[in-house]
């Protein structure tokens, strides 16, 4: 019993302190953040570029993040519990764009702004901000078919199945390999993900022997530095050119060291995100489709990109 | 010194069957949304239960199955793989143009027989509970990508008509609230009421014992196999209506939320103790601390130790109030 009483006037105590801290908060703008996973630091980059940006610019802004834990339901709940609360805008980086969808689409009814951050999703929103990953797709393209001299067998790691960011990058690639001899021999969702990059090459390479694969292009820099890891472990990274994309620090890295042949510069979204957000709460006119540019890396001018990246 | 306790505790457990430490998880949720109201003025807005309501269904129509394989000293770890065979399973079958009660019914058949697999593997094959479910969740979640080509299956313009089972709302509840309530209810009628349930129990408490009584054990472990594949293939359903696609990853790790909720509910892993009460308690328990949690802004990385603590916690007041009554 004792035990008990202590327990309660614990618990007391600290809502005491939670209710004040609450009741101080209330006259904040609320600015809902759901993002997808942080299982990336592309993504981690995103959520702290942006509460820091908050932190330090906008402290009428009370802003309230939630991890969907790389699962869409989670994350559709997420949503529900960032609207239960009242936000006046929605930030919103969907894992996948045909399940965010209709819990979205029930914000923008209830009057609540969105803004979504990279990937898309299948509903109109009040702003889109992200870089173009079907331009990005077709660079990586047209980069792979010269190195290549328009001949040659290219593995591709895919990003998470059902988002835009895979789709327009697998499109802009495959486009810009129309009319070479360039062909894609083996494909894989692998989710962003070293692990999965690092299984998926492993099993490939044991596929395809010595020389039969010339290039690797991976939708991010995790996986093909993933795929880096599983060619050393071979020998075979001398014959096979590796393209990712994101822009993180590690890849300019392996760039300079010339393991890595080339990756585009996909800006994460941060302080971006929070500084548009800001505006549309404030009832500011904002484009609808804000295009962050990109930026192709390669040995040429890597060093001017070294430490800039995430 | 004995007996008398054991009166005591056996008139407690009588009003409150199914929750072996008495009224003491009721506290514990009351105190949990007492205290929630105290630490979040969102908690009480309309739209905030709403949702806790709708996450407490959600995840409480698996735990009801889990509750069924765990009263018979089992455990059925392939539920979330089941729900991505059946996710994918729905969102194929609409987009290839079935009607809607055909899909339904399909998709339940699937999860029965994926459960039966599971059951003629226990039973027949002697195979011990924890492998065979986890063999079937490892097959189940390959057959799903397989199904889906590693890609989120939309359900595309069949969305519309599909929409009520997971974003609809009747008499201001959403409908997956009044299909767990359905499940709830018969499925504690059936535990207390009917030779059937008495026979769970029975098997769960001493196999031997009932086999000897003459109860059909492998029918009985095989029958609750059954039943929670068909409540992992009816959550799918509301799954794929709620997000307006099949996803192949669908229902990952809700195979340890549903234990976790069963075992906080009050449920023996040994079999035997527990029910349907202290699951919808554990499951009521579980969806207001992170509701709390989310509301309060608490990371969702310190979110899961604490989920894990209190997991490991009811475990240890469970095991703790095993000792005491041994006295």
């Amino acid at each position: 019993m004792k035990k008990r009483d202590f327990l309660k006037s614990a618990l007391m105590a600290g809502a005491a302190v939670m209710l004040a801290t609450q009741v101080m908060a209330q006259d904040k703008i609320k600015i809902g953040f759901s993002q997808g996973t942080m299982n990336h630091p592309w993504r981690v980059a995103m959520v702290e570029g942006n509460k820091a940006y908050a932190a330090e610019n906008l402290p009428d802004v009370k802003l309230i993040v939630t991890d969907g834990q790389n699962e869409s339901s989670k994350q559709v709940t997420d949503v529900e519990s960032l609207m239960a609360q009242g936000i006046k805008v929605l930030m919103i980086s969907p894992l996948t764009a045909d399940a965010l969808t209709p819990v979205v689409a029930d914000a923008m009814a209830a009057g609540i702004k969105v803004v979504s951050l990279d990937r898309k999703v299948n509903t109109d929103v009040t702003v889109h901000v992200g870089a173009e990953n079907t331009p990005i797709g077709v660079a990586a393209g047209k980069f792979i078919a010269e190195k290549l001299n328009g001949t040659g067998k290219v593995i591709e790691l895919q990003g998470t199945g059902g988002a835009s960011v895979t789709t327009d990058r697998h499109d802009g690639f495959t486009a810009a390999l129309e009319g070479t001899n360039v062909e894609i021999v083996a494909a894989q969702n692998c989710d962003f993900l070293r692990e999965n990059a690092v299984k998926f090459m492993e099993d490939q390479l044991q596929r395809f022997g010595p020389g039969q694969i010339q290039a690797v292009y991976a939708h991010n820099d995790e996986m093909a530095l993933g795929a880096i890891q599983a060619l050393e472990a071979v020998g075979r990274l001398d014959e096979v050119i590796v393209v990712g994309i994101d822009g993180q620090n590690t890849a300019f890295d392996a760039i300079k060291e010339g393991k890595m042949a080339a990756t585009f510069v996909y800006p994460y979204v941060a302080p971006e995100g929070m500084e548009i957000a800001y505006k549309v709460a404030k009832g500011e006119a904002v484009d609808p489709i804000i295009i962050l540019p990109g930026k192709q890396v390669d040995a040429s001018n890597v060093d001017e990109m070294l430490g800039k990246g995430f | 010194m004995a007996a008398p306790d054991r009166m005591t505790e056996t008139a407690g457990r009588k009003f409150f069957i199914g929750l072996p430490r008495g009224a003491g998880l009721v506290w514990v949720l009351i105190g949990l949304c007492i205290l929630a109201t105290f630490l979040s003025p969102s908690f009480l807005n309309p739209v905030n239960v709403t949702n806790v309501l709708r996450q407490v269904a959600l995840f409480g129509i698996v735990s009801v199955g889990m509750t069924f394989v765990i009263l018979t000293k089992g455990i059925d770890l392939s539920v979330g793989s089941i729900l991505g065979v059946c996710s994918v399973t729905t969102a194929l079958l609409l987009v290839a143009g079935w009607t809607m009660p055909a899909v339904v019914a399909a998709v339940l058949v699937i999860g029965v027989l994926m459960g039966a697999v599971n059951g003629l593997g226990i039973t027949l094959g002697g195979i011990p509970p924890f492998i065979m479910t986890l063999g079937m969740m490892v097959m189940g979640r390959g057959l799903a990508l397989t199904l889906a080509n590693g890609q989120p299956v939309s359900i595309g313009g069949r969305a519309a008509e599909f929409m009520w089972l997971g974003r609809g709302a009747a008499l201001g509840l959403p409908v997956p609230v009044w299909i767990f309530a359905i499940v709830a209810g018969v499925a504690i009628y059936v535990l207390r009421y009917t030779t059937y349930g008495r026979q769970i129990y029975a098997v769960g408490s001493n196999a031997e014992a009932a086999h000897l009584s003459g109860i059909n054990v492998g029918l009985v472990t095989f029958s609750v196999y059954m039943i929670s594949g068909f409540l992992a293939s009816l959550t799918a359903l509301i799954f794929v209506s709620r997000l307006t696609v099949g996803e192949p990853t669908a229902g990952t790790g809700i195979e340890l939320e549903a234990i976790a909720i069963t075992v906080i509910g009050g449920t023996s892993l040994f079999g035997g103790e527990g029910g349907i009460l202290g699951t919808i308690i554990g499951a009521g328990i579980l969806a207001i601390l992170a509701n709390i949690m989310n509301l309060l802004g608490i990371s969702p990385f310190t979110q899961q130790i604490v989920k894990g603590a209190i997991i490991i916690g009811a475990a240890l007041y469970e095991m703790l109030g095993k000792r005491r009554s041994r006295h």
